[in-house]
């Protein structure tokens, strides 16, 4: 039996700013070649575990251990194993491809004829081979992301931290940015991915950390974090002129017992949603109520995600 | 310190400087369209104060209650819409007065030579002697004026006293006139004394009037662009150096691009030491750009040769002061602006005033008394001064020593508050 060696270890780690807590004790562990995603809504501390891992920010209480060496300790070590990509754009519009990769190897203190060499590699890994010379004001937002993970990797690190990396691109650029970053995974890197979209954190993790308002609600891999709302498929309707005991009725047809109410959509899971929905229209016309339409979904990681919080992952 | 990382900072940052438009258009266009302009401009209407010398070499003064100490009092009196217009310093001797001269300390000496207060006593025509400095010709001639309106306005009051005085004493005497015989006459001890009194009447002082020029020759349209060549240096303190400072880390915070700067393995300090060479190498750039221009376009007389005067090596450190400081202040900006916006209009607004009213631009002696102050204290105006007296006027080490001490504890201990400030920004963008 191999045993998985631990990259990354969150031990009970607090970020106070005043007396407002960000990040409430939260604890997991990162395996060594691992994709890890912090999936959770803007707010909810993913950023602020993301700096507190890079070595940028301290914790307040805990501990976070990268490869062996405590952040709080040996910060300019762990900059060393760690490359970080915050959610903007972090090359410069003035400076070519080229010259941003250049620029971001020498912070690492890599020679400039080395750092040339690297930042061909990269642009060829990123596909930007051909807009190297040019510069970055040219680029489209979608080439801008590439390099920012290009000038990421400048120093070769093995963990990678990407903070929102496809946040504001459009779905085709985003699907180019999840295939650099499946690569990251078989190059054996440990990549941490603090995103908002769930779909990102299903297909690209080996694991997924549910957060919300500071606090970890769950972690597991992405079909096991499915399967604590078991055979449940989700209702979803959408209704006019609901009535204000319309959830109550429903309830009754509900697995947990429990209706999500959001404007007018009722949403409830059953296990036998063929049965149930015809049952469920006519409860719904009984209470002089109309229905404009009806969903029947397999359940998502949103749909984790609302279950353990309550609330959407875009709210 | 990490120096490949502080280099890789400085050659971004110098990437930047050279691409971006509107830095070229600060730091290399307007100084030289200001400096073109300027050859045109017109003074404000601001009350001219003149500095007088005034030495007494007159040893009768103690004898006479009305002395040529009362002439100096009155000058210090005279007021021009309540402001004085005289500010007078004694001297103990002539050559030393003509020396301040030379030096350009004072626009003018009067000197009061020996027997002056006795011959006012007297009532006969004394002898005044008036120095005026020719090292501005336009403030020479507002000198002349000056002093020449005081002492003839002075001088006919004196006559009509002296008229009254003469009428009051024939009338004491008319009664005796009919014992004084008709073939009278004065003893000849007293007949040249009677004429000089008489003259005294019709021309109570007489003032003879001499110009001396500064230790570096009349300024001329050469010292006169110089001096104005470098005052654009000096406002490229405010822009190249302040605004860049405050402005830079300001828009470094708002990409995003200081926190994952400060990802890297390399201290807050070698970013700062990173960009503060930037600046440097920015207000480096605009100083042979305007110097160059102004030398060689607006042939301005600026001579800078560390060989053959070895003061002029002072000149890259008052560079460097000056430079420090103003990125200190910029510094200081960016901590208290949220954004790089409002640290553009922070530092505009500060930028711009200092501009007319710090004395870099506008001699001081054109500025109300309130600006005149602060520009003796502040450090960039006292730099530029510093420069344009080496550079311009051919002054030596006697100025290095009364500014370099000042210019490098202000200069180093803005610097200092300044890199405190940065540290705040980082801590606080951290959180």
């Amino acid at each position: 039996m191999t045993t998985l060696k631990t990259s990354i270890s969150v031990k009970k780690v607090v970020k106070r700013f005043g007396k407002f807590k960000a990040v409430k004790d939260v604890s997991f562990h990162v395996y060594e070649g691992e994709t890890f995603s912090l999936l959770g809504p803007n707010g909810a501390g993913k950023t602020t575990l993301m700096l507190m891992i890079s070595g940028i920010m301290m914790p307040s209480e805990g501990e976070i251990i990268v490869e062996g060496y405590n952040v709080s300790k040996h910060a300019v070590k762990v900059k060393e194993l760690v490359g970080y990509c915050p959610q903007e754009p972090i090359v410069y519009d003035i400076l070519t491809g080229e010259e941003n990769l250049m620029y971001y190897a020498g912070l690492y203190g890599i020679s400039r004829s080395e750092a040339r060499k690297r930042a061909w590699e990269l642009l060829e890994l990123v596909g930007l081979e051909e807009w190297g010379r040019k510069q970055v004001k040219k680029y489209s937002g979608g080439m801008k992301k590439r390099l920012s993970l290009a000038a990421t990797l400048i120093h070769d690190p093995k963990i990678l931290l990407l903070d929102e990396p496809t946040t504001g691109l459009d779905p085709a650029i985003r699907r180019e940015i999840w295939n650099l970053i499946d690569n990251f995974r078989s190059e054996n890197r440990t990549v941490l991915l603090a995103t908002h979209y769930m779909e990102e954190a299903d297909i690209l993790s080996n694991r997924v950390a549910i957060m919300n308002e500071g606090e970890i609600v769950a972690v597991d891999t992405p079909s096991n974090l499915k399967k604590l709302l078991g055979p449940y498929a989700l209702i979803e309707l959408e209704v006019r002129k609901s009535t204000v005991n319309l959830a109550e009725k429903l309830s009754k047809y509900s697995e947990d017992g429990q209706v999500l109410v959001k404007g007018e959509i009722f949403k409830l899971y059953s296990r036998d949603p063929d049965n149930v929905l015809p049952r469920i229209i006519e409860e719904v016309i009984k209470a002089k109520s109309k229905v404009v339409r009806v969903h029947v979904t397999e359940p998502t990681l949103e749909d984790v995600f609302l279950k353990l919080t309550g609330r959407r992952l875009e709210e | 310190m990490k120096f490949t990382a502080i280099t890789a900072i400085l050659i971004k940052g110098v990437k930047e400087i050279l691409r971006e438009p509107h830095i070229l258009f600060w730091i290399i266009v307007f100084p030289l369209f200001y400096l073109s302009v300027s050859t045109i401009w017109i003074r404000p209407s601001t009350l001219v104060i003149l500095n007088i010398g005034v030495v007494y070499e007159d040893e009768t003064i103690s004898s006479y209650p009305f002395n040529a100490t009362t002439i100096v009092e009155i000058m210090n009196k005279t007021e021009i819409n309540e402001t004085r217009i005289f500010n007078i310093k004694v001297y103990e001797n002539t050559s030393e007065a003509l020396n301040a001269i030379r030096e350009g300390e004072i626009d003018a000496c009067i000197v009061f030579p020996n027997k002056f207060s006795l011959n006012l006593t007297m009532g006969i025509p004394v002898h005044m002697n008036v120095y005026l400095s020719t090292a501005d010709i336009q403030k020479l001639q507002i000198t002349d004026g000056i002093i020449r309106g005081f002492l003839s306005e002075f001088s006919s009051k004196m006559a009509v006293i002296r008229a009254k005085m003469a009428i009051e004493y024939m009338r004491m005497f008319a009664n005796y006139t009919e014992y004084i015989p008709m073939n009278f006459t004065f003893p000849t001890n007293q007949s040249r004394l009677m004429e000089l009194w008489v003259m005294g009447l019709a021309q109570p002082m007489k003032i003879s009037y001499a110009k001396i020029a500064p230790k570096g020759g009349r300024r001329g349209w050469g010292e006169s662009m110089g001096w104005m060549t470098l005052s654009m240096v000096g406002v490229q303190f405010l822009f190249a150096g302040m605004l860049s400072a405050a402005v830079t880390i300001a828009e470094e915070r708002d990409k995003g691009t200081l926190r994952r700067m400060l990802a890297a393995p390399l201290s807050p300090w070698d970013v700062l030491l990173g960009y503060t060479l930037v600046i440097l190498f920015e207000i480096v750039l605009s100083t042979i750009a305007i110097i160059t221009y102004g030398t060689f376009v607006m042939h301005a007389k600026i001579y800078w040769n560390p060989l053959t005067n070895p003061v002029h090596i002072f000149i890259p450190i008052i560079l460097l002061l000056a430079g420090l400081f103003s990125i200190g202040v910029g510094l200081i900006i960016s901590m208290i602006s949220r954004t790089s916006r409002t640290a553009t209009l922070i530092s505009q607004a500060i930028s711009w005033p200092l501009m007319f009213l710090s004395g870099i631009t506008y001699p001081k002696f054109m500025l109300p008394q309130v600006f005149r102050n602060f520009a003796d204290v502040f450090p960039l105006t006292i730099a530029v001064e510093t420069m344009k007296e080496i550079v311009v006027l051919g002054k030596g080490l006697e100025i290095i020593m009364t500014v370099l001490p000042y210019l490098t504890i202000v200069s180093i201990t803005v610097y200092i508050l300044g890199a405190l400030a940065y540290r705040k920004i980082v801590e606080k963008m951290i959180i």
